[in-house]
């Protein structure tokens, strides 16, 4: 077997070896350059604390044997190979779970509370930490889609977050959650969709959101919770459809945006003005709000899903009818648009998240009961597989950097805790 | 480790079994189609009478051996012994050659009978020649008789010949036994169905598998070469070796082909040669001193005398002779000979022609399935819910929702982007439903439901909130034109019973449900189909005599039947998308009728015995193409109809190993389908082409498997999503499922 020269370097300072070159045998997989780091390790620093790396060459993790990685890869043997390494990743440990009345189709958290639509009509606020149902609230006749975060006020005392949830019933319903009274009141009832709506997003003001709907429109909305110069009065008891029979406002949109040929099925805001829309007619398109145009556009295979964007690799994910999860970068026009493909769910993607703090890592929830959670640098395998639905995975959510939230067909929501202390070292 | 598929292996596994059809010639097809057919007919009746044979006789067999188990055994297992003391021999050799201090007590005897030693006290020698001792054995059968019942391992015990012991068999070389008495591989780690890696791909490609540079001595001048032509030049500088002949003034005569110059020549004569026919060949009966079994008894001389000539398998007696000196004359010489001379002078004088073509010219030239993507190639989800078999689906216009109907009465809508049922109704306790059809009209929400002799129009109020208010109001709307009413009146006493009436639901429960309109004909209904337009629609009412088809106008709520008289059962009924055209199935012909001149303007013959589906190629819709029909038939046919070539298939695909249940088009793409009752959902690539001259292109890419067949029934009805390359398809299994 032969042997390869490899020079060790890493960017986790407390990890960091002697800037020498070792010759490696070409079968050696990661627990033997393991083993060979903490050897090192420990001679600098006589402590016997073993830790985990993992491997990169050519910024991809090595996953088979060494020599396997360096043929695929089309690396010379000869000369000295470059091997990053970096503490590996904990699995994350299912923390809670809770049922439901109906299926989940969309979960969001936040550092208190786990908001959750589902098919029957309800959204319902959980408490993070202790798991309770804390209240829920009907304000749609038809199975809630999606929801949207607009605003948290982190504030201890008074504890306020407004969020927007999107129906089947052709409206979406901008909900205030206040903590100290455990209320949850439906403020504005947005009202333009002709067809049910399918997904929300916020963006990062707080100022609008945009919604998307089977009527192959997007539609943007002020988010403000306080009653402005559109809003109109109706009063609920002739419609009979907010059982809290409170007044309820009605909001007309600002902005529509229609290009699409099909349904939009996923939103996610780029910058302060620029939307990016994923829609089953295989298309992920980039507007503009000020001017409401479409700025440029993505053409796929396959019809999408969902879809997430990361500031920090600025590049947009996918799920699709397929079994991949597909990494856009919207800065490029044209060409090969597809950075990469990740492989490894066996059904459609129905949902995908960045990770908040890392520019590498992803989480995706599949029709095939699976949650994986990915590092853009292994494209063939999956961190971790969390497996813990018993039935389709709708929705998953990564907003917080410390916890994985999942909801699916099986009633179930499923937190589970991300150890992020290497992570941050680097970050 | 998983091993690569090849190219080869997964195009068969995209074509499946139907890859031979595929690269047939077409009337080469059809004649055997016809063939395949009866005799596939006789051989599954016939492998079922033998399975149910065979079965009883294994019962029986089994019975029989039940006592007689052990001494069976020990008998079969005796034929293993020998392998096994092999294998143990080289056990013991191994052993040996570890330790060398250990006595060898082998046997050297080698593979002789061991019987030949029986009456020595010794039963051979080891390696040194010493007499190896015969162990002391109880012989007695009361010992055995014992031994069986007292020893637990009796069964296992064998008894080795060349070493004289007894040997207990291992668990290992009782699995080695277990195995070879059924049959199985010898070696329990040899895995005779590993997935076979075809190394080399049965398609042509880019580069040479071999890529080696060529050799060096290919560059260089070869040196024999060289001597041999400077031999010839010096042959041609010594005038030895004439070059070019010397031109003759040939070229002013014309000169003419003399057919028959040469039909007497020797060279035609050899031309035309055909062997002799070869006479038989003697074989072991006809030697002078033939093995004993070849010679036949007494008996069988007397059938040979008593037997004509003709029915004789010889026509001599085999007969035996101590020496050659001692045989006979042949009494039958002269006529042997006599009997050549005429075989030669009567043997057919025929030349057979052979073609000399090459096989991949037979091959059409088609495109790979990989590029002829998208189609559907694996099930995205699965819709489960109906507890009884799904015999119907539909999906809306938009593509959003999916209707199901079973045969317990129940319907079901399915949002097709998750598999959530969002509606269920139960329209009947004890028919099923038929057939399951929403308006094609966008501007309204209306499902059409047939159940036993009712057609029900039912609001759903999915989807736009606002087309369903509108549906509503359309239909409110309706006020009874009088004038009509009166015409129709005065029609109806001629023919009230034939016209069915429609029924307005207003209030209740039923309305609450959705129910809107309900038409009761006067016999169940099997099918309904909607014009592209969504105004009007069309039911099958199958077994009732003249009126067999009924077309109803939704906004007039008015119905009419187009036929005076019906020629044969109708199977299916379809509208034109765009032109004034109605498709009308019987069993065996498909009858298109002009509707604006009223009359026929087309007879289609399938060729098939009993059509169970028809779908028109939406083509016409967005461009200009000709009209292109595909028929499904419970024959296991689908035949492909266009309609400006000819009134018989352009093609005929048998790819359904049992009866076709449903076809359908593709709206956007080329693409159609057809589901049988094997389970298996066949997808082809169908491309019509707007140039009238050019024919369409079928392509067969894919077979969705997934369905369990239930009760010979396998998979009832499937459909396209209107905007995607995905189809859906309701089977016996009570499932839908969805392939993407």
């Amino acid at each position: 077997m032969a042997h390869f020269q490899i020079k060790l370097f890493t960017q986790q300072k407390q990890f960091s070896v002697t800037d020498n070159t070792f010759s490696v045998p070409g079968s050696s997989t990661c627990t033997e350059l393991n083993d060979l780091v903490n050897k090192l390790l420990s001679e600098d620093k006589d402590e016997s604390t073993r830790s985990d790396f993992d491997f990169l060459v050519n910024d991809e993790f090595i996953r088979t044997s060494l020599v396997d990685h360096v043929e695929t890869k089309g690396l010379s043997s000869e000369s000295v190979i470059d091997v990053e390494y970096l503490q590996r990743k904990q699995a994350p440990e299912l923390k809670h779970s809770f049922q439901q009345p109906d299926w989940i189709s969309s979960i969001k958290t936040t550092e208190k509370f786990i908001i959750t639509g589902s098919y029957d009509c309800a959204v319902t606020v959980w408490d993070r930490v202790t798991t309770k149902q804390l209240v829920s609230g009907i304000g749609h006749s038809e199975p809630v889609k999606s929801i949207a975060i607009i605003n948290y006020n982190s504030d201890e005392k008074k504890q306020k977050i407004s969020f927007v949830s999107t129906s089947q019933d052709q409206h979406a319903v901008i909900w205030t959650y206040n903590s100290s009274t455990n209320q949850l009141s439906s403020l504005f009832c947005c009202k333009g969709h002709s067809k049910s709506v399918e997904c929300a997003a916020s963006n990062e003001k707080k100022s609008i959101f945009a919604t998307g709907s089977w009527d192959s429109t997007i539609k943007v909305w002020s988010s403000s919770v306080t009653p402005e110069e559109d809003t109109q009065e109706v009063i609920n008891s002739s419609k009979k459809k907010f059982k809290s029979g409170k007044k309820s406002l009605t909001r007309t949109a600002k902005v529509t945006l229609s290009g699409h040929t099909e349904v939009v099925s996923a939103l996610t805001w780029l910058n302060e003005n620029e939307i990016c829309s994923g829609s089953w007619d295989h298309t992920i398109r980039i507007w503009d709000i000020d001017t409401a145009v479409e700025k440029s556009h993505m053409r796929g295979m396959k019809s999408i899903l969902s879809l997430d964007y990361s500031h920090l690799s600025r590049l947009v994910v996918t799920g699709n009818t397929d079994r991949h999860v597909r990494l856009w970068d919207p800065r490029s026009g044209e060409g090969a648009v597809v950075k990469c493909n990740l492989t490894s769910h066996i059904g459609w993607v129905t949902s995908v998240h960045w990770a908040p703090n890392d520019s590498h890592t992803l989480v995706s929830g599949s029709l095939d009961n699976c949650v994986k959670m990915w590092d853009t640098r292994s494209p063939k395998a999956p961190l971790y597989d969390l497996q813990a639905h018993t039935d389709k995975v709708m929705s998953v959510d990564w907003s917080l950097p410390d916890i994985v939230a999942s909801g699916g067909a099986d009633c179930k929501v499923f937190t589970f805790t991300v150890n992020t202390g290497a992570v941050d070292n680097v970050y | 480790m998983k091993k690569k598929r090849p190219l080869s292996e997964l195009q068969t596994s995209i074509l499946g079994e139907n890859e031979e059809n595929l690269f047939t010639n077409k009337p080469i097809e059809e004649e055997e189609s016809e063939n395949e057919e009866e005799n596939e007919e006789n051989d599954d009746s016939m492998l079922g009478e033998e399975d149910s044979d065979v079965e009883e006789g294994e019962e029986v067999n089994e019975k029989s051996t039940e006592p007689t188990q052990h001494t069976e055994e020990k008998k079969e297992t005796s034929e293993v012994v020998a392998k096994i003391n092999e294998k143990l021999e080289k056990q013991t050799e191994d052993n040996d050659n570890d330790t060398s201090d250990e006595e060898d007590s082998r046997n050297t005897v080698g593979n002789i009978p061991m019987q030949w030693y029986e009456d020595f006290p010794h039963i051979g020698y080891d390696l040194d020649g010493k007499k190896i001792a015969k162990p002391i054995r109880n012989n007695d059968e009361l010992d055995k008789f014992l031994d069986k019942m007292d020893n637990p391992e009796y069964w296992k015990t064998i008894h080795d010949k060349t070493t004289g012991r007894d040997h207990v068999l291992t668990e290992e070389e009782l699995s080695l036994v277990n195995r070879v008495q059924r049959g199985y591989f010898y070696d329990a780690k040899y895995d005779p169905h590993e997935p076979y890696v075809d190394f080399f791909t049965n398609e042509k490609m880019l580069h040479p598998i071999n890529n080696a540079p060529a050799h060096k001595r290919s560059f260089t001048p070869s040196l024999v070469e060289k001597r041999k032509v400077g031999k010839l030049v010096h042959a041609i500088k010594m005038g030895w070796l004439k070059v070019g002949k010397p031109k003759q003034d040939d070229e002013e005569q014309i000169k003419f082909y003399d057919l028959w110059a040469d039909s007497h020549s020797e060279l035609a004569r050899q031309k035309m040669h055909i062997p002799a026919p070869k006479p038989a060949l003697p074989g072991h009966e006809a030697s002078y001193n033939p093995p004993p079994e070849y010679l036949p008894t007494q008996e069988e001389i007397d059938q040979w005398k008593e037997d004509d000539p003709e029915d004789r398998k010889f026509d001599f007696i085999p007969e035996k002779h101590d020496a050659l000196r001692r045989v006979p004359q042949y009494p039958k010489f002269i006529q042997e000979r006599f009997a050549r001379c005429l075989d030669l002078y009567l043997c057919p004088r025929q030349r057979k022609m052979k073609f000399n073509v090459n096989p991949d010219d037979l091959i059409p030239d088609l495109p790979k399935p990989r590029d002829l993507r998208p189609f559907p190639t694996v099930q995205a989800l699965c819709y489960r819910g109906h507890q009884a078999m799904v015999r119907t689906i539909s999906v809306d216009t938009t593509g959003q929702w999916l209707a199901s109907g079973s045969d317990d009465g129940v319907v079901r809508i399915w949002e097709v982007q998750t598999a959530r049922c969002v509606r269920e109704l139960k329209i009947d306790e004890k028919e099923a439903i038929k057939c399951i059809s929403w308006c094609p009209n966008t501007s309204v929400c209306l499902l059409a439901i047939t159940v036993d002799t009712k057609i029900i129009i039912l609001n759903p109020y999915i989807g736009d909130r606002l087309v369903a208010q509108a549906t509503d109001s359309l239909l409110q709307s309706y006020e009874p034109n009088e004038e009509e009413e009166e015409q129709s009146g005065s029609k109806s006493e001629k023919s009230n019973s034939l016209i069915p009436p429609w029924r307005s639901v207003e209030t209740g429960l039923e309305y609450q449900d959705g129910y809107r309109l309900v038409i009761t004909h006067p016999k169940a209904v099997s099918k309904v189909t909607w014009h592209a337009k969504g105004d009007y629609f069309a039911a099958t009412v199958p077994n009732n005599s003249n009126a067999q088809v009924f077309l109803h106008q939704l906004t007039k709520r008015r119905s009419q039947n187009p036929f005076s008289k019906c020629k044969g059962a109708v199977q299916s009924v379809l509208f034109h998308p765009n032109r004034p055209f109605f498709f009308v199935a019987t069993q065996q012909y498909v009858r298109v009728y002009n509707l604006v001149k009223q009359q026929l303007s087309k007879k289609l013959l399938s060729n098939a015995k009993w059509i169970s589906s028809i779908a028109i190629h939406p083509g016409a819709l967005y461009k200009h193409t000709g009209d292109n029909l595909i028929v499904g038939s419970y024959d296991c046919r689908l035949s492909w109809f266009d309609m400006d070539l000819s009134s018989k298939p352009y093609r005929t695909m048998r790819y359904h190993k049992r009866a076709i249940r449903a076809c359908c088009f593709h709206r956007k793409y080329p693409l159609f389908a057809s589901a049988g009752d094997d389970g298996s959902i066949v997808v082809s690539h169908g491309m019509v082409y707007s140039d009238l001259m050019q024919n369409p292109l079928i392509v067969p890419v894919k077979v969705l498997k997934g369905h369990k067949v239930d009760r010979n029934l396998g998979v009832l009805d499937c459909c396209f999503h209107p905007h995607q390359p995905w189809i859906f398809s309701s089977a016996a299994d009570n499932t839908i499922r969805l392939f993407s």
